[in-house]
């Protein structure tokens, strides 16, 4: 009877789990106008970015004299050849804007990864061994911290030399302090839980704590301040490529279009215009991402925002019917 | 220091066999503030000079209030906690000083249940996951398959429908997922279980569940309990003996009729009395005259003086200048007063 | 309060809830958290609510605070003071009026209720001089007076502490001290003793007792322990699923319960006198408020359910007694006297 009771335990799933979450989660974003513009916006960066060869009209670094400064297309002088514009080298603008959404996502998602795994990791040790070895770390963390980052950067770069790989490494290196202290925080209150004691009782190793009690709690409040911080790494690689510091010639960054374009800033608005709306505009909706993605993945604010949603359609139809 | 000389079999049940706990002296610091900067952190006395028995099969109730040290008491004979002074023995081993290995390997003997069914289970963890973590971390089942055979064995065991094998703890209410908790305190088959006050966040109607469970399984698994609890309303029913804590010290410990019928300890009476009782008659009407409780945080800490002399009615200049030790009163009763 | 001959000024409710329906919107569908809830207290009467967690209790005690936040609304009936709604957008002002002038609250946690930064004595004045229009130093002097009535020894001295050098009791005391501070006609205690030692309980339970009896105050305390109840309150309202099932005058309630709920209520709460080795308990969970029974909704845990019970009993009054219950067949002692049997052996 037992066996026979348990065989019927599994839970039956009609559709895999991942689709039923894709299709939740989708669901719920297509009620937040603003965040799901900024999602639609983000995706269309990305794609840009994977089929940047396949979209682009042009070769991005190819120059051309006689296509100096080519106004965008629906200018009284622009042509349909180039969409919007050529730069003062003849490079096609729209080319260069599809590659360098490349170059933004990569040194973003990268120095994200390298930053966040390395301050996690140091976050978990520090808040969960505690005494002389969360101090040690957690004062390293305040020198890095008061080392003025920009500076720092500037100096590793100049010393090195610069690089992609180099900026990426570079921005890693001065941007994993805010993990480690998210992190440890979030640990050394969650250490005197109740249910992190239990599993002590019970013969759980620390390994095993972290792993299976700890980092699963770290996973929401993790996935917003790497979004943020995304955005942040983003405006850090533009200011580099435009000081000549991060991304070279022939690569291409939104950052290094802005600075090519700024010098003639006063006789031609596109070549610097574009890359900067690009930077501005998927900063914008990063943010207003993440910002819905905290209320979604925190219960308690999510509930509310549901009631508030109820009320709002209760009060429309009371209107409507009065 | 200890003041319990020999063996304390008497009133146990099974006197005479040796039992599965003895502790002796045991005291346990825990650190204050430094008084210098880079010093080390002075000491606090927690618990001083705690001495008792526990046969196998036994319930021994540790009822005090906040402060204590009832808590500290249990985690100290988990081994969570650094000894400062005595000693623990369990069954037959010296576990006062052991390493780390030693303190994982003894949590397959000595269990807990947890006061806050609520925070103590973990929120992303299914009643599957949960029960079978001990029998995981201690390599005790091989497949998915037997994991789900022992967990459905052990929900069974605790009266839960094997149906909820799969769910979270949220949809259960608070006597269930106490219930999930005793289970995984059983998993690894304890001969020990340090019940931190497991039905005190429980609402009263359920609280019998949870005791009444408790006991069933002791009848059957033959489980010692250390039950801790913070009044003396329901120990009553699951104890065997009470000991009670004042302020880090023990004051009284007797069979489980003698505390209620004839509490010796000017403060055992105290507690007695404050247990509020469902009967309009019982307080109502007459004049309920404030029993001689201790303002907390008003009581010396002196070593000389008796703890509880400051709130006791029954205070000598005896009592202030020197601190009562356990002394035998009866065949099974111990007590730490002059004036009892 | 038995007295037939009180004058009809008397025997006025200061506070009457009709009917009241309180709903949370959650995701997972609407939970009704109070399905028509009414009682009222009269000047100077102690009326206890008694329930399980999820009961309703203190969800009745937000509403009337006018505390009731999202994702929770009050959906229906009435809350009047003295005569006077405190719903509607009129009523919410007036309610906020009255909240910590005539009535007032105190909670289970005193820690998290007191504001860490202010001392005990800027508390007492702050809400002196906000609600009753007090100079400083006529609110200070006050203010000690009140610690003093409250209990707590060298008033001057504990103005200036802060509320982390208190301990649990005395913060309570503090509690009370600011709760009666403006002189309120109710107090709404929710839980108040719960995370207080048992010494200390008696103690917050008898300065309650004697405000009670001093001020001529009114109190609503809600609790789930009936031992509680005992000593200090004369009505007894028992709550199960977000409805009332019972009230009645304590002694009644105790002596003689209708509804089988409050009967295994009291026959679970342990005395000191028991020494018998089982206690009894009332087997299963209430239901779930988000998809109500239609009947009634002890049902499923009760000893002597039938057909009937499948619709909701209505809480009505039994001739030649004060007091109501909502149970189709009420039976003197629905519970049977034997202790549960042995339970199957585990193999």
């Amino acid at each position: 009877m037992t066996a026979t009771h348990l065989a019927t335990i599994p839970a039956q799933r009609p559709r895999p789990a991942v689709f039923r979450a894709a299709g939740g989660f989708l669901a719920e974003l297509s009620k937040d106008k603003a965040a799901f513009a900024g999602f639609l916006f983000l995706v269309l960066v990305v794609l840009a970015a994977v089929f940047a060869p396949l979209l682009a009209p042009h070769d991005p670094a190819a120059q051309s004299v006689l296509a100096r400064l080519k106004p965008p297309a629906w200018t009284a002088r622009g042509s349909a050849e180039h969409l919007l514009g050529t730069d003062m080298l003849g490079r096609d603008v729209l080319s260069r804007l599809l590659y360098g959404a490349r170059a933004s996502l990569l040194v973003g998602t990268s120095v994200v990864l390298l930053a966040g795994s390395f301050g996690v990791l140091l976050g978990l040790v520090s808040g969960y061994r505690g005494g002389r070895t969360d101090t040690v770390i957690m004062r390293v963390v305040d020198v890095f911290v008061a080392f003025p980052g920009l500076l720092l950067t500037l100096l590793l770069v100049a010393m090195i030399g610069p690089s992609t790989p180099t900026m990426i490494v570079v921005l890693a290196f001065s941007n994993w302090m805010i993990y480690t202290r998210l992190v440890r925080g979030i640990v050394m209150s969650m250490r005197t839980t109740p249910f992190i004691e239990a599993a002590e009782v019970l013969g759980c190793g620390p390994r095993r704590i972290l792993q299976v009690h700890v980092l699963p709690n770290l996973v929401p409040p993790l996935l917003t301040l790497a979004i943020l911080e995304f955005t942040n790494i983003l405006l850090a690689e533009a200011a580099l490529s435009f000081l000549g510091l991060g991304v070279q010639p022939p690569g291409t960054s939104w950052g290094l279009d802005i600075a090519n374009g700024k010098n003639y800033m006063l006789l031609a608005w596109w070549p610097i215009t574009f890359p900067g709306l690009a930077i501005a505009l998927t900063v914008l909706s990063i943010n207003l991402f993440a910002n819905w993605l905290r209320v979604t993945t925190d219960p308690a604010e999510r509930e509310k925002r549901h009631a508030r949603g109820r009320l709002r359609l209760l009060r429309r139809k009371a209107a409507a019917n009065g | 220091m200890t003041h319990f000389p020999g063996p304390l079999s008497a009133g146990t049940p099974a006197s005479g066999a040796a039992p599965l706990l003895s502790v002796r002296g045991l005291a346990v610091d825990f650190d204050g503030p430094r008084k210098k900067i880079w010093g080390p952190p002075s000491k606090i006395r927690v618990l001083e000079d705690i001495s008792f028995d526990l046969a196998r099969g036994e319930t021994l109730g540790l009822v005090g209030e906040s402060g204590s040290g009832k808590s500290t008491l249990g985690r100290a004979v988990l081994r969570r906690l650094p000894i400062a002074d005595g000693r623990i023995v369990f069954d037959g081993k010296d576990i006062t000083h052991l390493p780390l290995a030693g303190r994982r390997a003894l949590s397959r003997d000595i269990q807990m249940v947890f006061q806050d069914p609520y925070t103590s289970l973990n929120p992303r963890m299914k009643v599957l996951d949960l029960i079978a973590e001990p029998l995981i971390v201690h390599g005790i089942v091989e497949s998915a398959e037997e994991a789900r055979d022992r967990v459905a064995e052990l929900l069974r065991l605790v009266n839960l429908p094997v149906e909820n094998i799969d769910r979270f703890p949220h949809g259960f209410s608070g006597g269930q997922r106490q219930r999930i908790g005793i289970a995984r305190a059983l998993a690894l088959r304890p001969k020990l279980i340090i019940a931190d006050e497991p039905v005190s966040a429980l609402d009263v109607s359920v609280r019998a569940q949870v005791v009444n469970l408790m006991q069933d399984l002791q009848a059957e698994l033959g489980i010692s309990y250390l039950f801790v609890a913070h009044d003396l309303s329901i120990v009553r029913h699951i104890s065997d003996r009470i000991a009670i804590l004042h302020r880090g010290r023990m004051v009284e410990m007797a069979g489980c009729d003698a505390i209620y019928d004839r509490p010796a300890h000017p403060y055992t009476a105290t507690l007695l009395k404050a247990v509020p009782e469902p009967d309009p008659r019982h307080r109502r009407g007459t004049p309920t005259a404030p029993p001689p409780a201790p303002r907390i945080g008003e009581l010396v800490m002196e070593g000389g003086a008796c703890r509880y002399s400051k709130g006791c009615a029954k205070a000598t200049e005896r009592c202030r200048a020197e601190a009562p030790v356990m002394s035998r009163r009866g065949r099974d009763r111990w007590v730490a007063c002059w004036e009892a | 309060m038995d007295d037939p001959a009180m004058t009809a000024d008397d025997t006025a409710p200061i506070l009457e809830l009709r009917n009241l329906e309180v709903e949370f919107d959650t995701r997972a569908g609407t939970v009704h958290g109070l399905r028509g809830v009414s009682f009222a207290i009269r000047r100077g009467e102690t009326l206890a609510l008694v329930g399980e967690s999820g009961s309703g209790k203190s969800v009745t005690a937000s509403a009337i605070m006018g505390l009731i936040q999202l994702p929770g609304a009050v959906t229906g009936g009435e809350i009047l003071w003295k005569g006077q709604s405190l719903l509607g957008r009129a009523g919410e002002r007036r309610a906020r009026r009255l909240r910590g002038r005539e009535m007032s609250m105190v909670f289970q946690d005193p820690m998290t209720s007191l504001n860490p930064l202010m001392s005990i004595g800027s508390h007492l004045v702050e809400v002196q001089r906000r609600h009753m229009g007090l100079s400083r130093r006529a609110a200070a002097a006050r203010g000690a007076e009140l610690l003093d009535a409250v209990g707590i020894t060298e008033p001057h001295r504990r103005m200036g502490q802060f509320p982390h050098e208190l301990s649990g009791g005395m913060r309570q005391r503090v509690m009370i001290a600011l709760a009666i501070a403006c002189e309120p006609e109710l107090l709404i205690a929710d839980e108040p003793t719960t995370a207080l030692d048992v010494t200390i309980q008696a103690q917050v339970l008898d300065l309650l007792s004697d405000l009670q009896r001093d001020m001529g105050l009114s109190i609503l305390l809600i609790t789930h322990d009936l031992g509680v109840v005992a000593g200090l309150c004369e009505q007894v309202a028992v709550m199960y699923a977000g409805e009332i099932v019972e009230t009645g005058a304590a002694d009644d309630i105790f002596d003689r319960a209708r509804h089988p709920y409050t009967q295994g209520l009291i026959r679970s709460t342990p005395r000191l006198t028991d020494r018998s080795e089982r206690l009894v308990s009332i087997d299963g969970a209430p239901p779930g408020l988000l998809h109500p029974p239609a009947g009634c909704a002890f049902e499923p845990r009760c000893p002597q359910s039938s057909e009937r019970c499948r619709a909701r009993p209505a809480l009505a009054a039994e001739p030649g007694r004060q007091g109501a219950f909502a149970c189709w067949n009420s039976t003197p002692s629905a519970w049977p006297e034997a202790a549960p049997g042995p339970k199957a052996s585990f193999a």
